[in-house]
């Protein structure tokens, strides 16, 4: 049994699905491409139960403040009554129907932009207290984000000459910075990607 | 007795209480949402190139629409994907619809919705004509399992109907089915490209929240990606070509104001730092006194 | 009449309002609509996921008798065996499957698609004027990142150079966000305006 429990084994599992996958992406082989398909759907499924692993830690925390009266447990047990409150509707009642669809509509769907909304307000603070052009960096980010950010709108075509600085400072400049970073970030990727395979990064399954 | 501080002098001082800043920001906000401007709206080639590969799509063909965006982010893309459904609606082609992510099933139930009597009127009809098969766990897996094997993936659609009683997926057996694959996003589109684009050199326009348009600038000068519809100003100008204005229209005339206020804010914040802070010219001011 | 609609409309007008009363400070209004938030989206989550693995597993296991479903299964519900440390060791298994099937899919198309691709596309630009430009300044951004050789004399210019191209991106990225953001205000603006034209009767 203490066999079974070495990390040799999960460490092993993890580079043949991993070198099986790539594998058959660069040789034609029907039987790799099969056992590929079969494992990618076995993913797929194992992915969806991970999913509960989050929302059972959640409902443990949750629970633990509310029996032990923490901080806001009050909201805590707001929150676990509202989570099984939509669970039940959902598998009873499913989520196409109109009591469900009324939560998503007009609870769910308002208060996710909303939250998001008050960076819009942030971003108007920060504009006067933080933006400055203290050096020829920070000059530049300003002017290329006044730039971008006026010719998303009407108004940035009324100002001779905007549109086509802007454009050209996203074309140019904004995509040699971006391809760089996503050149950089691919050869880290793929280098960490071959210490998981390898062995050497083991920090998922600690 | 404390003595009131005008506005202009808490201005100076940088101790302009962020709330005012708050309430001016609503107020320009709200003037054209109650009284639009009708400013103009120039087109992009971004948004020309992305309506012409839609446009270009050969009759009889599949399409296939992926879903990636967080609930917090959907009213930014929302009216972009109303009126690229409206395009595929008028179009003799058929479209999947596949969500990486939960939110985005019942999103796209209510977008389709929105669009249920331009689909009426053009003669289609869900399960025929087009179909929302839910969401798919797994991010990057799910998109490489479904490019791979489509029944095997998506055995039904989000309301439990087996995809062998749905004509509208006869044939649709791999990524090389899709004539062209539109993702709506509001995040990275790597993980697409990735699985899509270089496995199988799927076509691909992305309908994207504006703030990942910069990063996603290298694609489409790689021919990647074969368009950009960026955010709600992407949407508005798809609207004008598709001469069918909606809620994009509406809200670029406030986005103008909101720009506005925000230049001059930095501006004025900027002339503030530049005499009270700056050392240069504080020792330039002390010399001057003395 | 009182509708569903119109009781709906008023919840999500006084949910914006709770959510913005952060703009003045934090309040039991703004947790309590945060926490509904949260509350709903695990929900949701879970029930859409439920929903999922019944119409691709648990229907075609039962009614298809495709029998080797069985195994991703086990496999999914050895994930909860980390909740014991006796067990725990159970879960490193599918964990190890979804890492290895995720890295392997990942490291494949990264070569093609954001390393090869994108050099090409540098060195053969469509553009010859703008396409130089953006192959000098890629070099330059790229130089930026090698903080294993000092930066002065010409390389420290080609960083330099490097690095004000970076913060030209950086600052696009910022003035994009900034629109993304401004535009969920003025949604949720739209969105206000609309129920007090309704409550005026306008």
């Amino acid at each position: 049994m203490s066999a079974l429990k070495r990390r040799e084994i999960w460490i092993t599992i993890t580079a043949i699905c991993g070198l099986l996958v790539i594998f058959e992406y660069f040789f034609a082989i029907q039987a790799a491409k099969d056992i590929s398909v079969l494992i990618q759907g076995w993913a797929v499924t194992i992915a969806g139960f991970a999913v509960g692993i989050g929302l059972v830690n959640l409902g443990v925390i949750h629970i633990k403040r509310f029996t032990r009266r923490d901080a806001n447990w009050y909201l805590s047990g707001w929150l676990v009554f509202v989570m099984l409150l939509v669970v039940v509707l959902g598998l009873t009642l499913t989520p196409s129907s109109p009591t469900y669809t009324w939560i998503f509509q007009n609870v769910y769907a308002v208060v996710g932009p909303t939250m998001w909304s008050l960076l819009g307000f942030y971003i108007a603070s920060a504009s006067f207290r933080a933006l400055r052009a203290r050096t020829l960096e920070a000059g530049l980010l300003l002017i290329s984000a006044v730039l971008l950010m006026l010719v998303q709108a009407p108004v940035g075509a009324l100002i001779p000459y905007v549109p086509s600085i802007a454009y050209w400072i996203r074309d140019v400049p904004n995509t040699a910075g971006m391809r760089a970073i996503i050149l950089g970030t691919a050869v880290g990727a793929i280098g960490l990607g071959i210490r998981t395979l390898l062995g050497q990064e083991r920090g998922y399954a600690t | 007795m404390e003595e009131k501080k005008s506005l202009w002098k808490s201005i100076q001082e940088k101790q302009l209480d962020r709330k005012v800043i708050y309430i001016l920001m609503f107020i320009v906000l709200v003037i054209p949402v109650v009284k639009p401007l009708g400013l103009p709206l120039p087109i992009s080639d971004m948004t020309k190139d992305s309506y012409q590969a839609v446009e270009n799509v050969p009759g009889g063909s599949n399409v296939m629409i992926a879903v990636a965006v967080s609930i917090g982010l959907w009213p930014e893309v929302e009216p972009g994907t109303i009126v690229m459904l409206k395009h595929l609606l008028r179009k003799p082609v058929k479209f999947v619809i596949v969500c990486w992510a939960a939110d985005e099933p019942k999103l796209m139930e209510g977008a389709l919705a929105k669009v249920a009597d331009f689909a009426r009127e053009n003669n289609k009809k869900y399960g025929v004509d087009y179909v929302n098969l839910g969401f798919i766990p797994g991010m990057e897996t799910a998109m490489a399992a479904f490019a791979k094997d489509v029944p095997a993936t998506t055995p039904a659609d989000m309301y439990g109907t087996p995809i062998s009683q749905l004509p509208v997926m006869s044939g649709i057996k791999a990524a090389k089915d899709f004539a062209l694959v539109l993702y709506i996003t509001g995040s990275d589109v790597a993980a697409m490209i990735r699985q899509y684009v270089s496995a199988y050199g799927s076509k691909m326009i992305a309908f994207a929240t504006i703030g990942w348009v910069p990063s996603f600038t290298p694609y489409l000068s790689s021919g990647q990606l074969l368009g950009l519809v960026p955010g709600v100003t992407g949407g508005a100008q798809y609207e004008l070509l598709m001469k069918s204005p909606g809620a994009g229209l509406a809200t670029t005339d406030a986005l103008s104001l909101g720009f506005i206020y925000l230049v001059i804010l930095a501006i004025l914040g900027n002339i503030m730092w530049q005499y009270t802070e700056r050392p240069s010219l504080r020792r330039k001011a002390s010399k001057e006194m003395s | 009449m009182i509708t569903p609609e119109i009781i709906g409309m008023y919840v999500a007008a006084i949910l914006t309002l709770m959510i913005w009363s952060y703009l003045h400070k934090e309040s039991i209004l703004f947790r309590f609509a945060e926490y509904t938030f949260i509350g709903i989206a695990s929900g949701h989550l879970f029930v859409m996921t439920v929903i999922r693995l019944r119409d691709s597993v648990l229907v075609p296991l039962v009614s298809k008798s495709q029998y080797l479903l069985v195994l991703p299964v086990v496999l999914g519900i050895m994930l909860y065996a980390r909740y014991y440390k006796q067990t725990e060791w159970l879960s490193r298994w599918p964990l190890a499957i979804l890492v290895g099937v995720g890295t392997g899919l990942a490291t494949r198309g990264m070569i093609d698609a954001q390393f090869v691709t994108q050099i090409l596309a540098t060195v053969t630009p469509k553009d010859l004027v703008n396409g130089t430009i953006i192959a000098l300044l890629t070099a330059c951004s790229l130089a930026f990142f090698f903080f294993t050789r000092e930066q002065r004399g010409l390389f420290g210019k080609l960083t330099r150079a490097g690095r004000l191209t970076m913060m030209v991106a950086m600052g696009a990225s910022f003035g994009t966000l900034a629109t993304t953001r401004l535009t969920l205000c003025v949604d949720r603006i739209k969105f206000l305006v609309s129920v007090l034209m309704k409550i005026l009767g306008m």
